[in-house]
């Protein structure tokens, strides 16, 4: 069953350099959520920048690993964004966290 | 044309703007990224072909073959993959769902 550092050393075979976070999502090694930051997503659209990482992990997936939500960013991005985790077995809530803490951010920025 | 083949995937997402292939239907999700998909296209208000791959067991490896694409659910605008739920929804609050939208119908 992979392990959270497991996965997370499958991440630096192909992004050796990158800041990775990895969290088990139900606690049954097998939906991760990933939070990888590394300068060669720069000038990537999103979906390029989840086929480094998808490309190395296709050839565990659906067996070892069930289910990959992935966060890639620039280490710009990496120092503005805040973690999402989304749950997918969780209260349905995921959707809209990113805008509620962006409306939060907004909020406190203007007080 | 045989069901999930090469010919049928193209012309599902060649017929349809929007396409999310899914583990259940939008009405009743069978995973919670696929519903967090389908929450997603709900929002963006576009009409939006959803096609469930657990209706038939060769569907799901023969669609991740097809777009080379690992998981589900896989988004499509205008016949071209965008990734999963988590790109769906970022590009949905970035905006850059609906850039991508308007562009493509603008073509002839």
């Amino acid at each position: 069953m992979p392990t959270i550092e497991w996965m997370e050393n499958e991440v630096h075979k192909v992004l050796p350099n990158s800041i990775v976070k990895v969290t088990d999502l139900t606690g049954g090694g097998d939906h991760f959520h990933l939070r990888v930051i590394d300068e060669a997503f720069e000038n990537k659209r999103p979906l390029a920048r989840q086929r480094i990482i998808l490309n190395h992990f296709k050839q565990f997936i659906p067996y070892q690993v069930h289910a990959l939500d992935i966060q890639a960013l620039t280490p710009e991005q990496g120092s503005k964004t805040s973690e999402n985790v989304f749950h997918p077995h969780g209260d349905g809530q995921g959707i809209h966290s990113r805008s509620i803490e962006r409306r939060k951010e907004k909020e406190n920025g203007e007080q | 044309m045989e069901l999930w083949s090469k010919e049928w995937l193209d012309n599902i997402v060649a017929e349809h703007d929007l396409v999310l292939f899914m583990k259940g239907t939008p009405e009743e999700p069978q995973c919670g990224f696929s519903n967090r998909a389908a929450q997603v296209l709900n929002q963006f208000q576009i009409p939006f072909a959803a096609i469930n791959v657990l209706a038939d067991h060769r569907a799901i490896p023969l669609i991740c073959e097809w777009a080379d694409f690992p998981t589900m659910p896989q988004i499509y605008v205008h016949g071209e993959l965008i990734g999963g739920s988590d790109i769906v929804l970022e590009m949905y609050e970035s905006g850059e769902l609906k850039e991508m939208y308007d562009a493509g119908r603008q073509e002839p």
